[in-house]
Parts: C-alpha cells; sequence; structure tokens
C-alpha cells in the first residue's frame, strides 16, 4: 500500500489556529495576576518549524519515490509525479513564509527609532 | 518481459494489452489456414483437413503480488491450436482422385463465412488492444504533466 | 548525502533506458531474421544500480560536484544484455514478437520521459534555491 503523500500536506491544513480556543485574546495581558504565565498564542517560529518538517518529510518521500522510478523497480507513475511536486511546493511555501517575515521585521527595524 | 509489477500501473496494463495483440494475431494465422485449406482433400497424413481452433490460456501478471486489483490482472497466451472432430461435407464425385470406394469425397469441415466472421472479431479485437495501448501512453503522458 | 545526488541518480536512470531503447530498436529491425533472439538488458537491482551509479560519477567531468573517484572497474559495472527468456522461436528459429518489443518500446520510453521531466524539475528548484529563492 504506497503512502500518500497528500497526507503530508493535509497535516499542514490542520495546524492549531494561532490563538489556541478558550483564550478570548491572544494579546490580552494574563489575568489573576498569574506571574510568569506564558502567552497562550503560538508563535510563529512554532509554524515555521512545522512547515519545515513537513517540507522534510515531503523532500524524504519524494527522493525515495523518484529512485524507486529511476532504479526501474517503481511502477508508480502519478504518484511519483505528485509527491515530487508537493515537496516542491512544501519547500517554496516555507521559503515565502520566511521571506514574509523576514521583510516584516525589517519593516519594524526600520520604524523603530 | 516477466518481472513482477508493484502497483496496478501503465506498465502492467501494457504488458496485458501486448499479450492481447500477440494471442490475436495468432488467432488470425490459425484462421488463415482454415480459408487456405478450405478445400483440401487430402492433407499431410492422407486424411482431409481438419479446422483449427485457437485454445488460449491466461496467467497471472504479477503472480504472488499483494496489491488486491494487480493479482486479478492476466495476460493472455495462445496455448496451441485443437482439431474441431466433426466431419466436413460428403460430396458425390466418382472421378476425383480423392473420393472414396463409394465415389464419395470428404472435404474439410471449413465454412468460409464462419471463418471469415470469427477474422473480423479478431481483427476488430487486434483494434481495439491498439487503442486500449494508446490510451494507456496518453494516460502516462498526462501524468507526466503534472510534475511539470 | 550531495545536493546533486538525486539528479546523478535520474541520470543514470536516463542511460539505461536510452541502452535498452537501442537494443529494443534493434530488436524490431531484425523481425525476420533466422535464428535471431530478441535482446533486452537486464532489470535492474539495487546493487546493479548502485555500481553503475560509481561508475557514471567516476567518467564524468572531475569539477563534478559529487563523491571524488570510484575503485570499482568500468567493465564490471556495465549494464549487462541478456536474451530474452519468454521469447518463443518460430520455424525459422526467429523469436521477435512485434507486439511485445513495441509495447516494451512504449513503456521504456514512458519511463525516460518520466525520468528526464523528474531531471528539468530537480535541476529547476536547485536554480531556484540557488537564486536565494526569490525569483525564478
Amino acid at each position: 500500500m504506497p503512502v500518500s503523500p497528500i497526507t503530508e500536506l493535509a497535516r499542514t491544513r490542520e495546524t492549531e489556529p494561532l490563538v489556541r480556543t478558550g483564550s478570548a485574546d491572544a494579546f490580552a495581558p494574563p489575568s489573576g495576576g498569574a506571574g510568569a504565565s506564558e502567552p497562550s498564542a503560538i508563535s510563529f517560529g512554532d509554524v515555521l518549524g512545522r512547515l519545515v518538517e513537513t517540507a522534510n518529510r515531503a523532500d524524504a518521500v519524494a527522493g525515495q519515490k523518484m529512485d524507486a522510478l529511476a532504479s526501474g523497480a517503481g511502477d508508480d507513475l502519478h504518484g511519483t509525479m505528485i509527491a515530487v511536486k508537493e515537496a516542491d511546493i512544501s519547500v517554496k511555501l516555507v521559503a515565502s513564509i520566511r521571506t514574509k517575515l523576514l521583510d516584516a521585521f525589517n519593516e519594524i527595524w526600520k520604524t523603530s527609532v | 518481459m516477466s518481472h513482477k509489477f508493484t502497483v496496478a500501473g501503465v506498465f502492467s496494463a501494457m504488458d496485458v494489452a501486448a499479450s492481447g495483440l500477440t494471442a490475436q494475431r495468432g488467432r488470425m494465422n490459425v484462421i488463415a489456414s482454415n480459408l487456405a485449406n478450405a478445400q483440401t482433400t487430402k492433407g499431410a497424413d492422407g486424411s482431409p483437413y481438419k479446422r483449427l481452433d485457437p485454445v488460449f490460456a491466461s496467467t497471472p501478471v504479477s503472480p504472488g503480488s499483494f496489491d488486491a486489483v494487480l493479482k486479478n490482472v492476466h495476460e493472455v497466451h495462445l496455448q496451441g491450436v485443437r482439431a474441431d472432430p466433426t466431419p466436413g461435407q460428403l460430396v458425390y464425385d466418382p472421378g476425383h482422385p480423392d473420393a472414396n470406394s463409394a465415389g464419395y469425397v470428404q472435404y474439410p469441415n471449413v465454412n468460409v463465412v464462419t471463418e471469415m466472421v470469427n477474422l473480423m472479431t479478431a481483427s476488430r479485437a487486434y483494434e481495439a488492444e491498439v487503442s486500449s495501448i494508446e490510451s494507456i501512453k496518453s494516460m502516462a503522458r498526462a501524468a507526466l504533466k503534472i510534475g511539470q | 548525502m550531495g545536493l546533486l545526488d538525486a539528479v546523478d541518480r535520474l541520470h543514470v536512470g536516463l542511460d539505461y533506458h536510452l541502452a535498452r531503447h537501442n537494443l529494443l530498436t534493434s530488436n524490431l529491425t531484425h523481425i525476420d531474421t533466422p535464428n535471431y533472439k530478441p535482446l533486452d538488458l537486464q532489470r535492474p537491482d539495487g546493487t546493479a544500480f548502485h555500481a553503475a551509479m560509481q561508475v557514471a560519477l567516476a567518467q564524468t567531468d572531475p569539477a563534478h560536484i559529487g563523491p571524488a573517484t570510484s575503485s570499482k572497474p568500468a567493465a564490471e559495472a556495465t549494464w549487462k544484455t541478456i536474451e530474452d527468456p519468454t521469447a518463443s522461436p518460430g520455424y525459422d528459429g526467429n523469436a521477435v514478437n512485434i507486439d511485445r518489443e513495441s509495447a516494451k518500446i512504449a513503456a521504456n520510453q514512458l519511463r525516460y520521459d518520466a525520468l528526464a521531466s523528474l531531471v528539468g524539475g530537480e535541476l529547476s528548484g536547485l536554480a531556484w534555491a540557488a537564486n536565494d529563492g526569490r525569483s525564478g
């Protein structure tokens, strides 16, 4: 039963929302004087890290399938093509988010006095 | 090649279709032999020609495969021919060199019309297999476009 | 794990299928030759493929990015030509089946096209990364 690479990308769609359900506002100050409690939002680093992990996994699957096709052992044409394209998109997604984050950071850095 | 396929994909389908082409060609050869010998009253063994029928057999494409579909995919091959035992026509012709003691000549049991119908069927089956191979190639080309 | 490992493996795969095409075409050419048995390349398994890759890398340009040298002599690691075991000879000894050979040629071409498409995709992905991931 071939591993479906579609599950790799689908998993990113199921990532938790940036604000955990149950907390009213990510940026609200912690109530009740909880002291050193962390904000309940997930950081960009987490999201990016998870995307990188997905991209790595998709790349590994694509590499395996390409080798199988190249060595004549594999017969799965469309599965290989889909896996390769998904890996490509995952990597480009990570890069695109990284670029946006960098641009946003640079903008903020320039506006601060 | 008799290697095992891993999935019921384009390559296994192509092997199956190719075996079908070979089988139909073999069938056409048998029919051609029947048509050519429709009047042969004395064959190599001295008796009139008996019309032949092709005998087909199927073998699985990937024996021992665990894939639910692939283990049911079979190739066909022409196992051999079978002589049709029904007797042919007896025609009264005492002057014929192969006439028996009563003056009757035993003709082969070949019905030209039946053979022509069989020939058209085999030819149609061959064309269908060729068109199946074209479809397989076109599907594979479409799959390659995914990667572009 | 080099940058161009996947490309090298695909390259070897392309070589295999092109060599096989030559052999299958020659089979079709000899469709009427008496006593001719159709030839084919041995299906590559893991070891044969790895060996061929070592040779391919050793023979390429020294500026090639990848493993430096190979200790395997070239004669040992080429594809083996075998006689097709499933071919049955006719009355003149010729065992070439036009349908089987045509189907093999078509399938081989599809595999070649798939690998060529993958190589193109892989190289353009690396080129995109080399351009710092901004413009393509």
